[in-house]
């Protein structure tokens, strides 16, 4: 049995004890003195029994627990004995607490959080890339995925997949579902177990194997009800029947929380001997032990010999191996710290806040202090009183904020609903671990102003005075709290104007096409011949175009400003680089009303004609950036270019101007407009231009689905829609920050306030002094200011170069805006000054009207 | 009456462990006598603070106590050594051991 266990079995007993060691003493006592004959002398050699007996039944407690708890109780008497002031203690500290709370939960569950697969930390993601190229990164041929897996030492398994839409007509409707399809040894790499049913036999992953099908427990449920009988039912995909092997766990969420279903991709011979079609996201298991360097030297000599192998198509490229985690999570990761920051600084400032009113109050609470020091408590039981005093606000500020962070989570879910690994963000226990940990965090933080204080005064005996003469020296520390509070807040103000004025930027620049007036859809396509497909996209055309109030249809492979254009190699007919190697740029594949359709000009030549045939070139149009870059003042059109290693031609026909094809924030790229209907190009996005987009949705989707009655007609909706949708994550943060900087502010001026209102009231006996004696009010207000102005001042400077210092990290997430944006530092600072004003109004009126009668009779 | 001396701070765990290995069962003022005793009244243990000890020892399972009728009929706590008190302390002599050869070592004469 342990000392802890036998501590708690003698609480349960404690009357027990007690007795028993009470009789025993008395018995000594009886002994002794029929011993020695001397009763009273036996008492003497004794000692004093009650002190014994409160000794005794120390043993059987936690002296220091219990000390603790009784602090606690005082603290909380104390706290209820002033209702306004701990409230606003709480309000305070929940604002803090809870804030932090809810974005460190966030980050967290995206950034810190092992993925939720067995052994997470040893799947890697692995890219081909082409540095000659500018290519960081592309996705991997499924030959050379193969290869890898063939040559590689290092890893367990390595496999890939690729995200599809996928018609599903199994039952009366034709439904898209979100779908991937992967290589050989896919689930194997991640090794989660599954709800229910198997993954795949190697049998069905290979070419010509039995048609198999994972899908998700999210469509388990959906689509059966949970019911384990779903596994053996047969699924119709793109017209061929899957038999469901098994159901995914919910955890799984790869390629995307959105996938549904998984097939294998079956690649045929001739697919796999084409080297150049990238498309698989490769993922990996690094062995027991290997680490990623080690992996990546593997990796990266096994390329270099396939590089000798196949000259053509492997040389000049190498490999990229990263942690699957931080692929998943790359492109968030510097926003988070953004948030992160800046939570923490309201925090920081929350606590400063709460110190200043805690210090203030000591003052009042100097008797009580100096009695106890003066009845023995030692310093270390004072500052024991005092955090326990902090703990208790803390404790329920976070109690508070932490019921507010769990209401602000379903709104950071719905909000941020295309962030990675969102999903995973719940409530759980390492949440309420964070909340409190902050808390605890918040109370050392915010108790050690008035320890470092008492301590402080204690030395000096100032104590005794009871705070009442205070010289202006009591007050450094408060206003140096305060001075950081407005340091901070400075900081963060100009952090939330850099990111609001980019923001403006971005929305205000001009994308180059007019996504006004444009309703966008997609037809769930699949894998299909070339021939069936260019018919039908035809006929889809021709159904849209007859609907009402529709000017013009064209289709484009990805949306104008929401996908990027595909980056693809490209060689100028007869003008082949010195070394032989293919050039990069972006390609669009369009038909030819595209550039009416989005109001993109033409500047020379014409839109092409669509060359339906199976008979080469296409025509082509490319983008003035284009024609700069590469045909510097000779005309392009007329000219043909070579499309990537295939080989296929296209014909320069017309030059337009630059469009903002790739989104806001990304200045446009030397783009390829090829007119066609290529292969690989399942679902293409389809612009129908008309007056009113919204209005005319339902018909247009009704047109579309009676053309394509075995097909999913999805993401109906007005381009500039999609387009708004794309600043979505931008725009929350940015609200995000702006929300910190304001809530910051709003503490820091209360800070302020606090401190200057303190003041006046500490010196109200010496302002009527020297009013009484013919001091102008106007004086004695400057000289209120002139005491508020010189902590704005020096807390603006702090914050001033904070920011300065601070500022250059996020620069990645400003757009055409410069991290030392002067005007932006300015109108913070001015904003500062402003609440900083605001603050001292009261107190400095109060000064001024200060009766100098009734200040010299109060004391 | 020769000079008496205070019982050196952390060492009355380790005299009440050693009179019980000697002679266990006993009582409280069993124990107070035989410290007493053995030290030829040098050491003087004030007797009361026997009490806390013994309780802070049972807390922490040195010893054993029990309700027994004394040779002279009265009804006292016996005390015990349990296996914990035993290695507890051999662990104490060897520590006060070393303690005190250090001490003697630095006021020993060069």
């Amino acid at each position: 049995m342990s000392e802890w266990r036998r501590k708690l079995a003698g609480r349960l007993r404690r009357d027990e004890i007690d007795a028993e060691l009470e009789e025993e003493m008395r018995t000594h006592l009886e002994m002794k003195a029929s011993a020695t004959g001397d009763p009273a002398a036996a008492r003497r050699q004794f000692g004093n029994t009650t002190l014994l007996m409160e000794d005794s039944r120390a043993a059987w407690g936690w002296p220091q627990l219990e000390g603790w708890l009784r602090d606690c109780r005082y603290a909380i008497r104390a706290m209820a004995r002033r209702p306004s002031f701990s409230a606003t203690v709480i309000v305070t500290l929940a604002l803090g607490i809870g804030a932090s709370s809810a974005i460190f939960s966030l980050i967290d569950a995206v950034l810190i959080r092992p993925l939720p697969y067995p052994k997470a930390d040893r799947l890697v993601a692995l890219h081909e890339a082409s540095p000659e190229n500018a290519q960081a990164q592309t996705p991997v041929a499924p030959g050379r995925l193969e290869d890898w897996q063939r040559l590689t030492r290092s890893f367990e398994a390595i496999g890939g997949c690729h995200a599809e839409t996928l018609t599903d007509t199994t039952g009366a409707a034709p439904e898209r579902l979100s779908g991937a399809y992967v290589s050989p040894r896919f689930f194997a790499v991640f090794g989660a177990p599954m709800a229910a049913g198997r993954f795949f036999t190697a049998e069905e992953e290979e070419f010509g194997g039995p048609r198999a099908a994972v899908i998700s427990e999210g469509l388990w449920r959906r689509r059966f009800a949970a019911d384990p009988g779903a596994v053996g039912r047969t699924l119709i995909l793109e017209g061929q029947n899957h038999v469901i092997v098994g159901v995914a766990s919910a955890s799984f969420q790869y390629p995307s929380a959105a996938t549904e279903v998984w097939i294998p991709r079956q690649a045929p011979p001739e697919l796999l001997a084409t080297r150049e079609a990238r498309f698989y996201h490769g993922i990996g298991r690094l062995k027991e032990g290997v680490t990623l360097w080690q992996a990546h030297a593997d990796l990266a000599g096994v390329q270099k010999r396939l590089g000798e192998l196949y000259p053509k198509t492997d040389a000049g490229w190498s490999t990229a191996v990263e942690p699957l985690k931080d692929q998943l999570t790359g492109g968030v990761r510097l926003a988070f710290w953004l948030l992160f920051g800046s939570v923490s600084v309201l925090l920081l400032i929350a606590c400063g806040n709460v110190a200043c009113l805690l210090l203030a109050r000591l003052n009042s609470r100097a008797p009580e202090i100096a009695a106890r020091c003066a009845l023995g408590a030692g310093r270390a039981a004072i500052a024991r009183q005092l955090l326990a005093e902090g703990l208790v606000y803390a404790g329920c500020g976070g109690l508070a904020g932490m019921a507010a962070a769990w209401a602000a989570i379903d709104l950071l879910r719905t909000q941020l609903a295309d962030l990675p690994r969102i999903g995973e963000l719940s409530l759980n226990a390492r949440m309420v671990g964070i909340g409190a940990g902050i808390s605890a965090l918040a109370a050392m933080l915010l108790s050690l102003a008035p320890i470092v204080e008492t301590y402080k005064r204690a030395l000096t005996g100032s104590l005794i005075r009871g705070g009442r003469s205070l010289a202006a020296g009591g007050q450094r520390l408060p206003r140096l709290l305060v001075a950081g509070q407005l340091a901070l807040a400075t900081a963060l103000l100009i952090g939330a104007g850099l990111f609001v004025r980019s923001l403006t930027m971005l929305e205000e620049a001009p994308l180059g096409f007019n996504p006004e007036n444009v309703l966008t859809l997609r037809v769930g396509a699949g894998l299909e011949r070339q021939e069936a497909s260019i018919s039908r996209h035809q006929r889809v055309m021709d159904a849209v175009a007859a609907v009402p109030g529709v000017t013009a249809v064209a289709m484009s492979s990805g949306l104008a400003g929401v996908n990027p254009a595909w980056p693809r190699e490209f060689e100028i007919s007869g003008e082949r680089t010195p070394d032989g190697t293919l050039r990069f740029t972006t390609w669009r594949i369009v038909t030819a009303a595209y550039f009416q359709t989005l109001g993109i000009p033409i500047l020379r030549g014409e839109t092409c004609r669509m060359n339906t045939g199976p008979e080469r070139p296409f025509q082509a149009l490319v983008n003035q950036r284009f024609s700069e870059r590469y045909f510097a003042g000779r005309d392009p059109i007329g000219r043909t270019i070579l499309q990537g290693p295939t080989g296929d031609r296209v014909r320069i026909v017309g030059v337009v101007a630059d469009a903002r094809e790739d989104g806001h924030g990304a200045a446009p790229q030397p783009l390829i407009y090829a007119c066609g209907f290529l292969r690989y190009w399942p679902d293409s996005d389809f612009l129908i231009q008309t007056r009113e987009p919204a209005a005319i949705a339902t018909a247009v989707r009704q047109a579309v689905q009676a053309a394509e009655p075995g097909r999913a007609v999805y993401s109906v909706r007005p381009l500039a829609d999609a387009l708004h949708g794309a600043l979505a994550q931008t725009r929350f943060r940015t609200l995000l920050v702006g929300l910190f900087s304001m809530l910051a502010l709003a503490l820091a001026a209360i800070g302020l306030y606090g401190v200057m209102a303190y003041m006046v009231s500490q010196r109200r006996r010496e302002i009527g002094i020297r009013v009484a004696l013919g001091a102008r009010p106007s004086r004695i207000v400057a000289e209120v200011l002139r005491s508020a102005g010189t902590l704005t001042i020096v807390g603006a400077a702090a914050g001033l170069a904070l920011a300065a210092a601070a500022s250059r990290t996020v620069g990645a997430l400003l757009y055409g805006i410069r991290p030392s944006d002067a005007a932006t530092y300015a109108s913070a600072t001015g904003v500062l000054v402003g609440a900083a004003l605001l603050a001292c109004l009261v107190p400095s009126r109060r000064a001024a009207t200060v009766d100098p009668v009734e200040a010299l009779r109060e004391s | 009456m020769r000079k008496r001396a205070e019982v050196p701070p952390g060492t009355l765990h380790m005299l009440i462990l050693k009179a019980l290995a000697r002679l266990e069962p006993m009582h409280g003022y069993g124990i107070a006598l035989h410290i007493q005793q053995t030290t030829e009244d040098v050491l003087q243990v004030e007797e009361g603070s026997l009490y806390p000890a013994l309780q802070r020892m049972l807390v922490k399972g040195w010893l054993k106590a029990e309700w027994r009728q004394s040779e002279n009929n009265r009804r006292a706590r016996y005390y015990t050594l349990t296996p914990v008190g035993r290695k507890q302390l051999a662990a104490e002599i060897e520590a006060f051991e070393r303690v005190v050869g250090a001490i003697r070592r630095v006021i020993q004469p060069a």
